[in-house]
C-alpha cells in the first residue's frame, strides 16, 4: 500500500504567481466541479471568521411574538464598519402549503437585511412587502430578502423535547441538521434592493461576494434556535429547558437549491474564474508548503482531519442512492488513507513524502470526490498561506471584444482554448437533447427535452460549447473568402456572433471560468453546477433530491453569536455529532 | 417606481431579446440604455421614444459601403444605434489600430445618443475617441480620453454638417490628435450646453444610493417584452425544474 502512494508524476504546470496550478482541462470538468467541497475560502467560513474576530454585536431590539411564535423580530447588528438591521416576520403556514420550490408563495418565515436602523415607518413598509417576497417591492436600503420553512422532521420534535425538560436526541438532529431551511436568498438589486455595487463600495462589512446573503442565513439559524427555546418556554414555562449550546452549534440552516443557481455559473464566467483560481492558488500553496516533506504537527492535524471527515460522511443521511454510494466509497478510501497515515507516519516524515505525491496518488486511484475532499483538507492546514486570498474573490464581470484581432488568430485561439468544445459532436441527437429555458412561473430556469418540451425556440444561451462550435464554423467559411480579415469586419458580416466572440476573447485571457461540458447533452447533470457554487458558499451534507435540485446544510457546526469575541479556532468545517459536555440550563429567559 | 441597476439590466436584456436581438446585441443594447440613464443622459426617456420603431426594426445591422485604408462608410439601414453602435465603434477602433487613426461614418441610423457607453467601453482599450452627429438645429459632440470613464458631452448650435441621420466617429491614440483631425473635418458652432464628467459621476452616485426612477408604463412595457422570452408553464415543464 505504501508504495502506491508515491508517484514520480508531476502536476501539470500552469504558471500563476510562480506556483503550479492545476490545468483547466482537469479542474473545469463538470463532474469535478460537482465534487468540490467547502474550504477556508468558502463564503460562510470567511464571514464567520470576520464576525467572530471582529466581535460583531448582535441584539434583538424587537421580539414581538405570540405564544405560538408568530410575529416580528428585529435584530440590530453592529459590525466593524456599520450598523445593520435584520428584520424577520414569522407567519402561520398550513403544512400543506409548505413548498421549497421557487414558485411557492407562502413561507413560515420571511426576512430582510437592511442598512442602518429601522424605524416604525420602514418596519411597516417591510411588513407590507417582505412576506410577499417576489410579489413585493423593497428599496435600496435593503440588501437581502430571504425566506425559510420549518423542518417537518425536527422543529416540533425539538420544541416538544425542550418543553418536557429534555434535550433532543442528537441522532434525530443528525438525520436532518436544522430546524428551518431557506429556499432563496435574493440580493444584488433584485426586487428593488441595493445593487451589489452599493454594498461593495459603501458597506465594507459585506463587500465580499454573497457575504450579505450568507449573513442572512446565519441570522436565520440564530433565530431558529431562539425560536425553539421561546416556543418551548411559552408552552411549558415550568418544565421547559433551553437547548444546550453544544447542540445549538450542531444545528445549521437547511437549504434547498434548484436550477435557478445553474445559469449564474454560465453567465458569470469571470467571477467563477476568480473563485476557482483563488481556490487553486490556495491548493497550490498548500502543496508547495509540503514540497520538501511534512512535519509531525502538520501530519497529525491532517490525520485528525481525515478521521473527522470519515465520521462526518458516516453521519450524512441521504436518500439518493448515487450520493449514498459515493459517500461509502469516499469513506472507504479515506479509511485507507487514515490507516496509512497511522501506520506509516514515521516513514512519511523521514522519507520527505510530499502532498503533491498524495494528490497524485488520489488522482490515480481514488474517487474524484475523495480527491477534492483531500484538497479541501490540505488547504485547511495552512491558514497563514491561504486566508489572505479571501479578499480576492470579487471581480467585475466585464467582457471585452478585441476588434483588431485577425480571424486567423481568433481561429487559432478557439482551437487552443476551446478544443473541448470543438471535440463535441453536435450532429449526435443526444448532444442537443436538452435545452434551458425560463418559465413564465417566476422566470424559473428549467431544463427541457428537445422536441418533447415546449419552448426550444426561447432557449437560454447556456450551451457555450455549441455557441463556440457555430462561431468557429462561420469563421472558417468566412475565411475561405477573406483569409486576411479581422474580427471587426467579420462581425459586420456576421453580427450575431459578436456575443460569442466577446466571450471567447475575454475568457481566453483567464485560466478557468468556462465549464468544459456540453450543457445541452441529454444526460447533463445540472446538480454538479449547483454543488460547485454551493461549495463556494460553504455548505455541507449534500442530499440530492433529483439531478435538478439538492438539499444541504449551512453553518452546521459554526460558532453561535454568544461565541463571538471569544478564542476561536475556525475548525467547524465537516461537522460531526457533538459529545455533550455540559448539562442543560433549566432556566428559560 | 424605483428599480436597481441590476434589476433594470436584467429586464432590458430580456426585453431586447424579446424584440429579437441576438446575445451580443441585447447585452450591448442594455448596457447602452443603462449607462445613459445612470449618468444623467435620460436613457429611459430615449428608450421610451425609441421603442415604437424597435418593434419593427427587423434587427438590421450596419452594412459596410466602403473602406479605404483608415476611412469607412457604413449604412445603418434605418436601424437603431442600439444594433449598429457596437459594430461601428469596433470597426473604427480596428482601423485605428491598423493605421494609427481612423474615421468612420455611419449614415441612416437612429437613436444616436445611446452611443456614449460604446465609446466609454472602447476608451478602456487605450483609444481616444470623438463622436459627432446632428439632430435638428443642434450638433452633438462626445470626446473621451484613453481609459477615461466619462466623456465630455457638448451640444452646439448651427451644425457644420447635416447628413441624414449620420454619425461620425474619429479614433486615435491620443485625444489631442483626434480633436485636431476632427477640427479639420467639422466646424462647430457656439456651445449650447456641456455635460461634464463630474455631473455624470454625481448622477451615478445618486442612482447607486437610491435606485433608478422608471415610469410605470415603461416598466410594464418592458415586462410585456420580457414575457416574449418566457415559456408557458405546464405540469410537464415543472418536471424540468425538479418536481
Amino acid at each position: 500500500m505504501h508504495s502506491g502512494y508515491r508517484s514520480t508524476a508531476k502536476h501539470s504546470l500552469s504558471q500563476s504567481a510562480g506556483l503550479p496550478l492545476r490545468p483547466a482541462n482537469q479542474v473545469m470538468q463538470l463532474n469535478r466541479l460537482g465534487s468540490f467541497h467547502q474550504s477556508r475560502l468558502s463564503f460562510m467560513r470567511t464571514l464567520v471568521r470576520r464576525m467572530v474576530q471582529e466581535n460583531w454585536q448582535i441584539k434583538s431590539t424587537v421580539f414581538d411574538l405570540d405564544k405560538e411564535g408568530y410575529g416580528t423580530a428585529v435584530y440590530e447588528v453592529n459590525a466593524r464598519y456599520g450598523t445593520y438591521s435584520y428584520v424577520l416576520f414569522s407567519h402561520y403556514l398550513d403544512p400543506q402549503n409548505r413548498n421549497d420550490r421557487v414558485i411557492a408563495d407562502q413561507w413560515d418565515l420571511t426576512m430582510a437585511l437592511c442598512e442602518g436602523t429601522v424605524d416604525t415607518e420602514q418596519l411597516e413598509f417591510l411588513r407590507s412587502n417582505v412576506p410577499k417576497q417576489e410579489a413585493g417591492r423593497v428599496d435600496s436600503r435593503v440588501f437581502v430578502l430571504s425566506r425559510g420553512n420549518r423542518s417537518g422532521r425536527t422543529f416540533d420534535y425539538v420544541v416538544d423535547e425542550l418543553a418536557m425538560g429534555r434535550q433532543p436526541d442528537i441522532d434525530v438532529i443528525a438525520e436532518v441538521g436544522y430546524l428551518y431551511r431557506t429556499t432563496a436568498a435574493y440580493g444584488s438589486g433584485k426586487l428593488g434592493m441595493a445593487d451589489w455595487e452599493k454594498v461593495r463600495t459603501k458597506h465594507r462589512d459585506f463587500a465580499r461576494p454573497f457575504a450579505a446573503e450568507m449573513f442572512t442565513c446565519f441570522m436565520l439559524r440564530h433565530f431558529s434556535l431562539q425560536h425553539a427555546d421561546y416556543i418551548a418556554a411559552q408552552r411549558a414555562p415550568k418544565t421547559a429547558v433551553k437547548l444546550d449550546d453544544d447542540i445549538k452549534r450542531y444545528f445549521g440552516i437547511g437549504n434547498s437549491t434548484g436550477l435557478g443557481m445553474a445559469p449564474f455559473l454560465i453567465n458569470h464566467p469571470l467571477l467563477i474564474n476568480q473563485w476557482i483560481e483563488q481556490r487553486e492558488t490556495a491548493l497550490a500553496r498548500a502543496v508547495a508548503a509540503g514540497e520538501n516533506g511534512i512535519d509531525v504537527s502538520t501530519l497529525d492535524k491532517f490525520a485528525t482531519a481525515t478521521a473527522r471527515v470519515i465520521q462526518h460522511l458516516g453521519e450524512i443521511s441521504t436518500g439518493d442512492s448515487q450520493q449514498s454510494a459515493s459517500n461509502v466509497v469516499v469513506r472507504e478510501e479515506l479509511q485507507d488513507l487514515a490507516q496509512w497515515l497511522s501506520a506509516e507516519s514515521e516513514n512519511i516524515i523521514a522519507s520527505h513524502y510530499s502532498w503533491a505525491e498524495l494528490a497524485q496518488h488520489a488522482e490515480y486511484y481514488w474517487h474524484i470526490e475523495t480527491q477534492e475532499l483531500i484538497n479541501s483538507m490540505l488547504i485547511e492546514l495552512y491558514p497563514e498561506l491561504v486566508d489572505e486570498l479571501e479578499e480576492m474573490m470579487a471581480v467585475e464581470e466585464d467582457q471585452h471584444l478585441v476588434p483588431q484581432m485577425s480571424l486567423n488568430d481568433l481561429k487559432a485561439l478557439i482551437e487552443d482554448k476551446y478544443d473541448w468544445a470543438l471535440a463535441i459532436d453536435f450532429s449526435q441527437t443526444e448532444s442537443q437533447g436538452s435545452f434551458w429555458y425560463r418559465s413564465e412561473e417566476k422566470m424559473e430556469p428549467r431544463l427541457g427535452q428537445t422536441h418533447i418540451d415546449m419552448g426550444m425556440e426561447k432557449q437560454m444561451p447556456l450551451a457555450i460549447g455549441r455557441m463556440v462550435r457555430e462561431c468557429y464554423n462561420e469563421i472558417c467559411i468566412f475565411m475561405a473568402e477573406f483569409p486576411q480579415q479581422d474580427v471587426a469586419h467579420f462581425i459586420l458580416q456576421r453580427p450575431n456572433f459578436s456575443g460569442a466572440i466577446c466571450r471567447i476573447q475575454t475568457m481566453a485571457r483567464s485560466q478557468y471560468g468556462d465549464i468544459r461540458e456540453n450543457l445541452v447533452h441529454s444526460d447533463v447533470l445540472p446538480i454538479h453546477l449547483l454543488r460547485c457554487k454551493l461549495s463556494f458558499f460553504g455548505v455541507s451534507k449534500f442530499d440530492p433530491r433529483s439531478r435538478l435540485w439538492v438539499r444541504n446544510t449551512m453553518f452546521q457546526g459554526a460558532p453561535l453569536i454568544s461565541d463571538f469575541g471569544k478564542p476561536f479556532f475556525d475548525d467547524w468545517q465537516f461537522p460531526i455529532k457533538p459529545v455533550l459536555s455540559s448539562t442543560s440550563d433549566p432556566s428559560v429567559g | 417606481m424605483r428599480v436597481s441597476r441590476n434589476e433594470l439590466t436584467a429586464s432590458l436584456k430580456k426585453a431586447f431579446e424579446g424584440l429579437g436581438f441576438s446575445v451580443g446585441d441585447y447585452q450591448d443594447a442594455a448596457a447602452m440604455v443603462i449607462w445613459s440613464e445612470i449618468h444623467g443622459l435620460k436613457g429611459l426617456q430615449q428608450l421610451q421614444d425609441a421603442l415604437p420603431s424597435l418593434y419593427n426594426c427587423l434587427c438590421l445591422h450596419a452594412k459596410l459601403i466602403s473602406n479605404d485604408d483608415n476611412y469607412a462608410l457604413l449604412d445603418g439601414q434605418s436601424s437603431s444605434i442600439l444594433l449598429c453602435g457596437s459594430q461601428t465603434v469596433r470597426l473604427a477602433c480596428a482601423l485605428a489600430r491598423q493605421h494609427g487613426s481612423a474615421q468612420v461614418q455611419l449614415d441612416n441610423c437612429h437613436n444616436r445618443r445611446f452611443l456614449v457607453q460604446r465609446l466609454v467601453s472602447a476608451a478602456q482599450s487605450d483609444s481616444a475617441l470623438v463622436a459627432y452627429w446632428v439632430e435638428g438645429n443642434s450638433a452633438f459632440k462626445l470626446s473621451i480620453e484613453p481609459g477615461a470613464k466619462q466623456p465630455i458631452y457638448s451640444a452646439y448650435a448651427s451644425p457644420g454638417l447635416s447628413a441624414d441621420q449620420s454619425l461620425m466617429i474619429f479614433v486615435g491614440n491620443d485625444l489631442a490628435s483626434v480633436e485636431e483631425t476632427f477640427s479639420t473635418v467639422i466646424k462647430l458652432g457656439p456651445v449650447v450646453e456641456t455635460i461634464s464628467p463630474d455631473a455624470m459621476i454625481n448622477s451615478y452616485n445618486d442612482m447607486l444610493e437610491q435606485g433608478i426612477e422608471i415610469d410605470d408604463n415603461l416598466w410594464n412595457e418592458l415586462d410585456n417584452l420580457v414575457a416574449r422570452v418566457l415559456v408557458e408553464s405546464t405540469e410537464s415543464s415543472r418536471a424540468g425544474a425538479g418536481d
